[in-house]
C-alpha cells in the first residue's frame, strides 16, 4: 500500500510485534515488510508499544534496523527528520515503551523541540482517556497541548481519528486487519498528507481482507418464511451495498444478526434461518457477505393478555412474561429470577467452564433475559402441543 | 362388563374400495373379539379402514369407498351407508344423524398394533397420561422438546477443544519460548564460533610450529646417525661387491683371452709343423700335378680302350672261325672275296622255292584221289537246270495272287524269295567255292516247304497251271518227277536234286586237282635238281662245305666276312695300345719325380696320385690355415687381448683407491659395503629432514614465536586449542539449525492458528455456556409453570388402567405411578409386594401393561360410547408366553365389554384364539376367514393347520383328595412369616373348598395377593357364585398377617448383601465374606453381629461391627425387643379378628390350629409352615 501510494515515509505506533505471543511469526512478515520499503525507498520510523517494548529494539539492532528507525527507546523522546532535497520535510518526536507497563503520562517528559518550519508529528503508543490505565494513559487535552501538527497513537485496535479545527488531528490507525470478529468496522493503514500550514489530511485505505458487520433486522409482523427470507436478505443486501461502495482490499463481509421484533415465526425462524445462512452468499462489487452468526431476540406474536388470562400452562407462561417484561419484576415472580440466577451460577461454575470464569458474571437482569427468551420459547412450544392436537 | 355405552359392529360390508374389486360382506361379528383372519391381500387392511371410514366418515380419505355397516350401540340397531364421501345412518330403520361420539382426532388410539406397542416405552405413555391430564398441554414434554433441563448439559469436547487449542498455544509458545531461547544462545554461538574460528587458526599456527620443532629435532638427529658412518661411504653405493665381481670377472676373462690367444698360436704352430711343409708349395704346383694327373687318366683310358677293342675283335675273329670250320685255314679265308658269295645265296634261294613247290605238289597228289572221268559233269549241269525248272515253277506258282492273299501267315512270297534266294546262292557258292557249301541249298528248301504248306489246298489247281511250262521243261530233263505238283513236293525235290549237284560238283573238283598235280610234278622235280647241282658247284668253287639251303650260307658268308674285319680290328687295336701305354708311362714318370720331394712314395696310377696331389693340397692348405691362425691369435693377443687385461687390472685398482680400501681388500670392502644401506638411509632421512626443517621454516609465518616453543608446550597449545576448534562445525550447525529454525517460525502460523483456534474455541464455550444457561433457565421457567398448573387429581386414567392391569394379569399385578419426574409406570408384584419397572418385567407382562395404560387411556378419552378397538397381527413375532399374555389381556379388554378386532395372516394365531377362547365361554367369539367370506381359491387360503394345545400348565383336579393330599400334589409352598407382604400366601392355606381352590387355580390365580387385587380392581365378579370366599380369605390373611407381625416382634428382618451394603459399614473387601456369613446364617442379623464380633471374618473392624449393628437396629434387623409369647400373640389375633369371628367368617378353631402350627415350630428359627408339615399334623384346616 505504501509503495503503491509513493509515500514519503511509514510511521508505525507500536505493538507490530506480540512480546509473547506470535514472536517470529509477527516478526517475519514484519522483516519482509520492511524489506520492501527499503527496496522502494520508503523510510520507516516506529515507536514501541506495550507488546513489543522488548522485541523492537532487539529487531532494530538487527537486520531490520537497517530499515526502520527505532524512536524514543527506553521512553526517551527522541526526533528524527524527514528531509527532502536536504530540506527538513517533516519532524517525527517518538516515544517508545519503555517496559510493559507504563503508569505516567508520557507527555511529562516531552519537551518541543525548537525547530524550523518543517512540521511535527508526534508518534507514540498510549491510552487515550483513560487515566487509570497501565498503558501510559494520555488525555487528549494534552496531546492537543502540545505544537505538533498531529499525533499518531497506537494501543487501540479500532481506528479512531480525532480532529477538531485549529487542533492537532489524533488518531488511532487502530489495527490495519479485523483482528477477530469483535473489531467490526472499516480497517486498515491511514494515509497523512501533510499540506501547507501544517494541514493534515488523513484518509483511512481500507486494506483488511475481512469485516466483520453487526445487523440488527426487525421481524415485527413478519408471518412467512418467504417474507423472512427476502427481509434478511435485503437487509444483507442493503448493507452490503453500502459497504462495497469503498471497500479498498476488502473482500469479505462476515454479518452478525440480530433479530428482533415480533413474528409468528419465531417458532421455525431457527430452522428458515439455518435454511438461508447454511449456504448463503451475496455478492456486491467485489465484496461477498455471508452469514457469520445471528441471534434471534424476536417475540412470538401473541395476544399476550389473552392469553395471560387463560388457566392452563400457556397462559401461565404468559403471565410470567407480563411479569418479567414488567419493571420492576412483581415480587410473586422474584423467586423464579432468584432461581434461575442460582441455576445460571451453577452453570458457570460447571468445571468445563472454568476456563471461562473470568466472564462477567451473570446477575438478575441475565437471568431475566434468559427467562424471558426461553419463556417465548416456551409458550411458543405449548401452543404448538394444541395446534398439532387439533385443538 | 361396565355400565357404559359401547359400539359393537354385527356387518360390515365393502361394496366398492380401491384395490378391493369385488365386494364381499363379513357377517356375524360379535360383541367380542372378532379375529378377522385372512392371507395377505385378502382385505384384513381394508376392512381395518371399512370399520374406521364407517366410524368416521367425515374424515376418510377412503372418498371413493361405497360402504355399508350395522353395529349396536346401545340397545339400537343402526346401519350407516357410505357412498364416494357421503355417508348416511339409519337407526333402526330410521334415518337419523350422526351418533355422537370420538372426534376423528381421536380416531387413531383405536388401532393398535402391538408391534408398535412394543416399541413404546414407559415414559411415552405416562407423558400422554399427563398429558391429557393438563388439558392436552405438557410442559415437560414443550421443556424436553426446547431441550430445558435442570442440570447443565455440557458439552465435554468444547472445553476440550479449548484446552486442546490452549494446549496448542501452550506448545507453540513453548516451542517459540525454546526458540528465543535458541536465539538468544544463538548470539553466544557466534561468539563462540568466533572463537573456534581463532582457535582454529591458532591450531594451524601450532602445527606450523610444531612441525618445525619436529623437523628440526629430527633433522639433528639424522645429521648425528649420518655423521657415524666412514666419509668414503658416501661416494659406495651398496652395489660395489656386484662391481667387484663383475670386475674381477671382467679382469679374469681378459687374462684368460691372453692365454687362449697364446695357446691358439701354439696350435697353429703345431698344425704347421704336422704338414711337414716349412713353406708354402711353389705356385701351380698342385695345379701342374692334377693337371699330369689328368693326363695320366686320359693316358690310362686309351690304353683301356686299345685293350678292350683288341680283346673284343680277336674274340669275334675266334667266334667267326669256329662258324666257318676248320676246314678252311686262315689264309685261305683272307684270300676270300665275300662277294661272290652274292650269286650263291641267290642259287640258293631258288633251289629253296623249287623244292617248296615240290613238296606241294607232292602233298596234293596224296591227298586228291584220282577221279574217273568227266561224266559226272553232265549229269551235275542237268541237276542244275532242274532245279533252276522247278525253283521257277515254285516262283510262278508264288506268283499267284488267291494263294498269298490266303496266306495268314508270314508272307508265302517272301517265304519263296527267300527259299529261291538260298538256293541259287548254295548253287552258286557250291559251284564256285566249294561243295560243302550244297549244303545251304538245305534252308532254301525248307523255306519252299514253309510257303508251300501255307498255301490252301483249294487253289492246288491253279498252282499248277501256273507253272506248268517249267513243269514239263523239267519233266523233259529226266530227271525224277515230284510225287505231286505240289510247292512242298517240289521244294523237297529242289532240295534232294541240289544235295546231289552239289555232291557232283565236289567230285568235278576233286578230279580237276588230281589231274594238276600230276601233269606238273615232274618239272619241278627237275628244275629241283638243276639248282641242287648248280649249289655243289659253287660250294665246291669256293672251297667250302656243301650247303644246302640259304640260311646256311648265308651263316657262312656272314662268318667269313666278320672273320676277316675282325682279324684287321685286333691288329689296329694292339697298335693304338702300345701308344697310349707309352704316353701313360711318361706322364707317371713326371708326377712320381714332382711328388718324391713331398716325401711321396712313387704312385701307381693315376688314382694314387689323385690322392698324393689331394693330400699334398690337403698339406698345404692345412699349413697356410695354421699360419694364418696363428697371425690372427697373435694379432689378437697383441691388440685385444693384452690391452684388456692392462685394463681390468687398472679398473680394479681405481676401484679399489674408490673404495677406499687396500688394493683387493675384499673383506674391508664388504664391512663397508654392508653399511651402504643403513648409511643410504640415514642420507636420505637426513635429507628430508633438512628439507622439512627448511620448508617448516619456511612456512612459520605468524608462528615464528611459537617455534621457539618445545614439542610438548606445543602439544598442550594445540590440544587445547583443537578442542575449542573442533566445536566449529557442530557450533555453526547449531546456528545453522536455529536460523532455520527461526526462519522456519517467521514464515510460520502455528502459534497464530492456535491463537486463533482459541478464541474460537473460547467463543464455542462461551456460546455453549450461553445455551447451557438459557436451557437451565427455561427449565427453571418449564418447573415454575409445572408447579402452578400441575393437576393434583391425577388422571383418573391411572385407576382405569390399574384395574384394567390386575385383571388382565388375574391379580398378580398392580398399577402404580412413580411421582418422580417425569412419571413413569411400575407394576407392584400382588405376591410379593415387590414393584417392577416395566424393564423389569417379563416381555408379556409388560405388553399387557401397555395394553392396560393404552386401552384406559382410551376409555378415559371416549366421551362417547365405547368404540371397537383393532389390534392388528400382534403375534406375528410374540414367544408363547407373550402372545398368551395379548390373548388373555385381549379377553380381559373384550370382556370389558368393548368389541375387539384381531387382524391376522397367521393360521397358528387363529388356532392360539380358537384353544384360548374355549376356556372363555363368557367372552363372545367370532373368527371370520376372509379366504372364505371373499371366495378366495383354496391356494389363497390360509394353510390348515392341526389344532395344537395350548401349552397351560395343567392345574390338577382334587379328585377325591382329601385338603392335605391336594395341597401336596399342589406343592403349596408354606407361609413366610419373616414376609412383611401376605400376598405371596397360597390359597390353599385360605380356601377349604377344593373345587373352588381347582378353579381359581385354573384361572389362574393362585395366591392372595391376586385375588385382593383383582378383587380390588373389580374382578369381584370372578367369585360371583363362590360366596363369602373372598371374606373368608381375607378374615384368615388377617389372621395369619397378626400372627406374622407378632412374630417378626423380637425378631429382626432377615439381612443380605443388599442390606449389608446399603448400611455402609461393610467395605467392598470384606463384603463378600460377611455376606456369606450372613447368608450361613439365615439372614439372622443378632447372629450375623455376633459372629463378627466373635471374629469370624478375620480383621473385621470392631468399629465397623458396632456400626453395623447400630445400622441393623436402627432398620429394623435386628430387633430388641424382646419376643411374645403365644398367648400374647393368640390375645392379638383374636384381638384384630374379633369382627370376624363376630361374623363366623373365620372360626376361634381356624385361629388356634393356625397359631399352634406355626407356633410349633423352633421359635428361634423363622417360623414357616407347609403343606407337608401341614399334612403331617398340623391339621391346619378351615373352619
Amino acid at each position: 500500500m505504501a509503495v503503491r501510494e509513493q509515500v514519503d515515509l511509514v510511521a508505525i505506533s507500536g505493538d507490530v510485534v506480540d512480546r509473547q505471543n506470535r514472536y517470529f511469526e509477527a516478526i517475519g512478515p514484519f522483516e519482509r515488510g520492511l524489506g520492501r520499503l527499503a527496496d522502494a525507498g520508503i523510510e520507516v520510523v516506529a515507536v514501541t508499544g506495550n507488546h513489543d517494548f522488548d522485541v523492537l529494539p532487539i529487531l532494530a539492532r538487527g537486520s531490520a534496523g537497517q530499515h526502520m528507525r527505532l524512536l524514543g527507546i527506553g521512553g526517551k523522546w527522541e526526533r528524527y527528520t524527514f528531509t527532502r532535497d536536504g530540506v527538513a520535510a517533516l519532524h517525527v518526536d517518538g516515544w517508545s515503551f519503555p517496559s510493559e507497563h507504563v503508569l505516567g503520562n508520557p507527555l511529562d517528559t516531552y519537551t518541543p523541540q525548537p525547530g524550523d518550519d518543517a512540521p511535527v508529528l508526534g508518534l507514540l503508543h498510549a491510552d487515550l482517556d483513560q487515566s487509570a490505565s497501565n498503558y501510559a494513559p494520555v488525555s487528549l487535552s494534552d496531546l492537543r497541548r502540545q505544537p505538533v501538527a498531529a499525533w499518531l497513537l497506537g494501543h487501540i485496535h479500532h481506528p479512531q481519528a480525532i480532529s477538531q479545527d485549529g487542533q492537532p488531528l489524533v488518531l488511532y490507525p487502530g489495527s490495519p486487519l479485523a483482528m477477530d470478529p469483535g473489531e467490526t468496522g472499516t480497517h486498515g493503514p491511514w494515509l497523512l498528507e501533510i499540506r501547507a500550514g501544517h494541514e493534515v489530511v488523513a484518509r483511512q485505505l481500507p486494506t483488511s481482507l475481512i469485516r466483520y458487520e453487526p445487523l440488527p433486522i426487525d421481524l415485527d409482523g413478519v408471518c412467512d418464511r418467504e417474507e423472512l427470507l427476502n427481509l434478511v436478505t435485503s437487509a444483507i443486501q442493503q448493507r452490503l451495498g453500502e459497504i462495497a461502495r469503498d471497500s479498498g482490499e476488502l473482500a469479505c463481509v462476515a454479518f452478525r444478526l440480530t433479530l428482533i421484533g415480533r413474528t409468528q415465526l419465531q417458532r421455525d425462524l431457527p430452522r428458515y434461518l439455518r435454511e438461508l445462512t447454511d449456504d448463503f452468499v451475496l455478492q456486491a462489487r467485489t465484496v461477498t457477505g455471508y452469514v457469520e452468526r445471528w441471534r434471534d431476540e424476536t417475540r412470538p406474536a401473541i395476544d399476550m393478555q389473552a392469553l395471560a388470562s387463560r388457566n392452563d400452562p400457556p397462559g401461565e407462561v404468559a403471565r410470567v412474561l407480563i411479569a418479567l417484561e414488567a419493571d420492576p419484576t412483581p415480587a410473586a415472580y422474584q423467586r423464579l429470577l432468584d432461581d434461575t440466577l442460582a441455576r445460571l451460577n451453577e452453570v458457570r461454575r460447571h468445571r468445563n467452564y472454568v476456563a471461562i470464569a473470568d466472564d462477567e458474571r451473570p446477575d438478575l437482569a441475565t437471568a431475566r433475559a434468559h427467562l424471558l427468551r426461553e419463556g417465548y420459547r416456551l409458550l411458543d412450544a405449548l401452543v404448538a402441543q394444541r395446534e398439532g392436537a387439533g385443538a | 362388563m361396565n355400565d357404559r355405552q359401547r359400539l359393537t359392529f354385527e356387518r360390515v360390508e365393502i361394496r366398492r374400495m380401491p384395490g378391493i374389486e369385488t365386494g364381499f360382506a363379513v357377517d356375524g361379528l360379535c360383541g367380542g373379539i372378532n379375529v378377522i383372519c385372512g392371507p395377505n391381500a385378502s382385505g384384513k387392511t381394508s376392512l381395518t379402514m371399512a370399520v374406521r371410514t364407517l366410524l368416521w366418515p367425515r374424515a376418510s380419505s377412503h372418498s371413493r369407498s361405497v360402504l355399508d355397516g350395522t353395529f349396536n350401540l346401545d340397545g339400537r340397531l343402526w346401519r350407516i351407508g357410505y357412498d364416494s364421501g357421503s355417508p348416511r345412518w339409519q337407526c333402526d330403520g330410521l334415518d337419523s344423524d350422526a351418533p355422537s361420539f370420538d372426534t376423528a382426532d381421536e380416531r387413531d388410539r383405536y388401532l393398535l398394533a402391538l408391534h408398535d406397542l412394543l416399541r413404546a416405552d414407559n415414559r411415552g405413555f405416562a407423558e400422554a397420561i399427563l398429558r391429557e391430564s393438563t388439558g392436552g398441554f405438557d410442559v415437560g414434554q414443550a421443556a424436553a422438546g426446547l431441550g430445558f433441563t435442570p442440570k447443565p448439559s455440557v458439552s465435554t469436547s468444547l472445553k476440550q477443544r479449548l484446552d486442546h487449542a490452549r494446549d496448542d498455544v501452550r506448545e507453540a509458545s513453548r516451542a517459540q519460548d525454546a526458540l528465543r531461547q535458541q536465539e538468544r544462545e544463538r548470539e553466544q554461538l557466534l561468539l563462540q564460533q568466533e572463537r573456534a574460528r581463532e582457535a582454529g587458526h591458532r591450531v594451524r599456527a601450532i602445527e606450523r610450529a610444531l612441525d618445525y620443532r619436529r623437523a628440526v629435532v629430527a633433522r639433528d638427529e639424522t645429521h648425528r646417525t649420518l655423521s657415524m658412518y666412514p666419509a668414503s661411504i658416501a661416494a659406495l653405493t651398496g652395489h660395489e661387491l656386484d662391481e667387484l665381481q663383475r670386475l674381477r670377472q671382467r679382469h679374469t676373462e681378459a687374462a684368460a683371452a691372453v692365454d687362449a690367444e697364446r695357446m691358439a698360436i701354439g696350435r697353429a704352430r703345431s698344425r704347421q709343423a704336422a704338414t711337414g711343409l716349412t713353406a708354402r708349395l711353389p705356385v701351380g704346383l698342385i695345379s701342374r700335378l692334377r693337371t699330369l694327373c689328368a693326363d695320366l687318366q686320359g693316358h690310362d683310358m686309351n690304353v683301356r680302350s686299345a685293350s678292350d677293342r683288341r680283346i673284343a675283335a680277336e674274340e669275334i675273329v675266334a667266334s667267326a672261325r669256329a662258324a666257318i670250320g676248320s676246314e678252311v685255314d686262315d689264309a685261305h679265308l683272307e684270300a676270300l672275296d665275300i662277294v661272290q658269295f652274292n650269286a650263291l645265296a641267290e642259287l640258293m634261294d631258288e633251289s629253296q622255292k623249287a623244292h617248296s613247290w615240290l613238296d606241294s605238289l607232292t602233298a596234293i597228289a596224296q591227298w586228291i584221289p584220282p577221279s574217273p572221268d568227266n561224266a559226272q559233269g553232265v549229269e551235275r549241269d542237268r541237276l542244275t537246270v532242274g532245279i533252276q525248272c522247278l525253283t521257277s515253277w515254285l516262283r510262278e506258282t508264288r506268283d499267284q495272287p488267291l494263294v498269298v492273299a490266303a496266306t495268314s501267315g508270314p508272307s508265302r512270297a517272301l517265304l519263296l524269295g527267300a527259299a529261291a534266294f538260298a538256293i541259287v546262292e548254295a548253287l552258286l557258292l557250291g559251284a564256285l567255292a566249294h561243295p560243302s557249301l550244297f549244303i545251304l541249298l538245305v534252308p532254301g528248301i525248307v523255306l519252299i516247304v514253309l510257303a508251300l504248306r501255307q498255301s490252301p489246298q483249294a487253289h492246288a489247281g491253279a498252282l499248277a497251271s501256273a507253272g506248268v511250262s517249267w513243269q514239263r521243261e523239267y519233266e523233259r530233263l529226266g530227271l525224277e518227277a515230284p510225287a505231286r505238283w505240289e510247292p512242298e513236293v517240289v521244294a523237297a525235290l529242289i532240295g534232294e536234286l541240289a544235295r546231289r549237284s552239289g555232291a557232283l560238283q565236289a567230285a568235278e573238283d576233286t578230279r580237276q586237282r588230281w589231274r594238276y598235280v600230276h601233269d606238273d610234278r615232274p618239272a619241278v622235280m627237275q628244275q629241283v635238281a638243276e639248282i641242287d647241282a648248280r649249289v655243289a658247284s659253287f660250294c665246291q668253287k669256293f672251297g667250302i662245305p656243301a650247303v644246302n639251303d640259304v640260311a646256311a650260307l648265308h651263316r657262312l658268308a656272314n662268318a667269313i666276312s666278320t672273320w676277316q674285319t675282325e682279324r684287321h680290328q685286333v691288329a689296329a687295336a694292339t697298335a693304338r695300345l702300345a701308344d697310349a701305354q707309352a704316353r701313360y708311362d711318361a706322364v707317371l714318370r713326371t708326377i712320381n719325380s714332382v711328388l718324391e720331394p713331398y716325401g711321396y712314395q712313387p704312385v701307381l696310377g693315376h688314382t694314387d696320385a689323385t690322392s698324393a696331389i689331394d693330400h699334398l693340397s690337403g698339406r698345404e692348405q692345412e699349413w697356410i690355415e695354421a699360419a694364418s691362425a696363428e697371425e690372427e691369435s697373435r694379432q689378437r693377443l697383441n691388440d685385444q687381448a693384452n690391452p684388456q687385461l692392462e685394463r681390468s687390472r687398472d679398473d680394479l685398482n681405481a676401484f679399489f683407491e674408490r673404495c677406499g680400501v687396500a688394493p683387493d681388500d675384499e673383506v674391508g670392502l664388504r664391512q663397508l659395503v654392508e653399511q651402504v644401506a643403513d648409511y643410504q638411509a640415514a642420507k636420505r632421512a637426513d635429507d628430508r629432514a633438512a628439507l622439512e626443517a627448511e620448508r617448516a621454516a619456511d612456512a612459520l609465518g605468524d608462528a615464528k614465536a611459537l617455534a621457539e616453543m618445545s614439542v610438548a608446550e606445543l602439544e598442550a597449545e594445540r590440544l587445547a586449542a583443537q578442542e575449542q576448534f573442533d566445536r566449529l562445525e557442530e557450533i555453526g550447525q547449531q546456528i545453522a539449525t536455529i536460523d532455520a529454525l527461526i526462519d522456519r517460525a517467521k514464515r510460520g502460523h502455528d502459534l497464530e492458528a492456535a491463537l486463533a483456534a482459541v478464541r474460537v474455541a473460547t467463543d464455542n464455550l462461551r456460546e455453549g455456556r450461553e445455551a447451557n444457561e438459557a436451557l437451565v433457565a427455561g427449565w427453571t421457567l418449564a418447573e415454575f409453570v409445572q408447579r402452578q398448573t400441575r393437576d393434583v387429581d391425577r388422571p383418573r386414567v391411572f385407576h382405569r388402567a390399574r384395574e384394567l392391569f390386575a385383571r388382565i394379569t388375574q391379580g398378580r399385578y398392580e398399577l402404580d405411578v412413580d411421582s418422580a419426574e417425569p412419571p413413569h409406570f411400575r407394576a407392584r408384584d400382588a405376591t410379593t409386594g415387590v414393584g417392577h419397572t416395566l424393564d423389569e418385567l417379563s416381555s408379556g407382562t409388560r405388553l399387557q401393561l401397555l395394553l392396560a395404560v393404552r386401552v384406559a387411556f382410551v376409555e378415559q378419552q371416549e366421551r362417547g360410547p365405547m368404540l371397537p378397538l383393532i389390534l392388528d397381527e400382534t403375534l406375528g413375532n410374540s414367544d408363547e408366553h407373550r402372545a398368551r399374555a395379548i390373548i388373555d389381556a385381549t379377553v380381559q379388554i373384550a370382556r370389558e365389554g368393548r368389541q375387539v378386532f384381531y387382524l391376522t395372516a397367521q393360521h397358528d394365531e387363529v388356532r392360539k384364539w380358537e384353544s384360548i377362547m374355549a376356556e372363555h365361554d363368557d367372552v363372545p367369539f367370532a373368527l371370520v376367514d376372509l379366504a372364505r367370506v371373499r371366495g378366495l381359491a383354496d391356494w389363497e387360503r390360509l394353510p390348515p393347520a392341526e389344532p395344537q394345545a395350548w401349552p397351560m400348565p395343567a392345574v390338577p383336579a382334587p379328585n377325591g383328595h382329601d385338603r392335605d393330599q391336594y395341597g401336596l400334589l399342589l406343592h403349596v409352598p408354606g407361609i413366610d412369616l419373616s414376609a412383611a407382604d401376605t400376598g405371596g400366601i397360597h390359597l390353599w392355606h385360605l380356601v377349604d373348598d377344593l373345587t373352588a381352590l381347582h378353579r381359581l387355580l385354573s384361572i389362574p390365580i393362585e395366591t392372595w395377593g391376586q385375588l385382593r387385587t383383582l378383587t380390588e380392581y373389580g374382578g369381584i365378579a370372578l367369585l360371583a357364585d363362590m360366596p363369602g370366599l373372598f371374606d373368608r380369605c381375607r378374615a384368615r390373611v388377617q389372621v395369619i398377617a397378626t400372627i406374622a407381625e407378632a412374630w417378626r416382634i423380637g425378631r429382626g428382618r432377615p439381612v443380605d448383601r443388599q442390606v449389608l451394603v446399603d448400611s455402609g459399614a461393610v467395605t467392598s473387601n470384606f463384603i463378600d465374606r460377611v455376606a456369606q456369613l450372613a447368608e450361613s446364617l439365615d439372614g439372622d442379623a443378632v447372629a450375623l453381629v455376633e459372629a463378627l464380633e466373635n471374629g469370624e471374618v478375620a480383621r473385621f473392624r470392631t468399629a465397623s461391627c458396632a456400626d453395623l449393628k447400630d445400622y441393623l437396629v436402627e432398620h429394623g434387623y435386628i430387633d430388641l425387643t424382646p419376643p411374645l409369647s403365644i398367648n400374647d400373640v393368640h390375645a392379638r389375633v383374636l384381638a384384630s379378628s374379633a369382627s370376624d369371628l363376630a361374623a363366623n367368617v373365620v372360626t376361634p378353631d381356624w385361629i388356634n390350629t393356625t397359631l399352634s402350627t406355626l407356633w410349633q415350630a423352633d421359635s428361634s428359627q423363622r417360623l414357616t409352615v407347609d403343606a407337608s408339615s401341614v399334612a403331617a399334623g398340623s391339621g391346619l384346616a378351615g373352619p
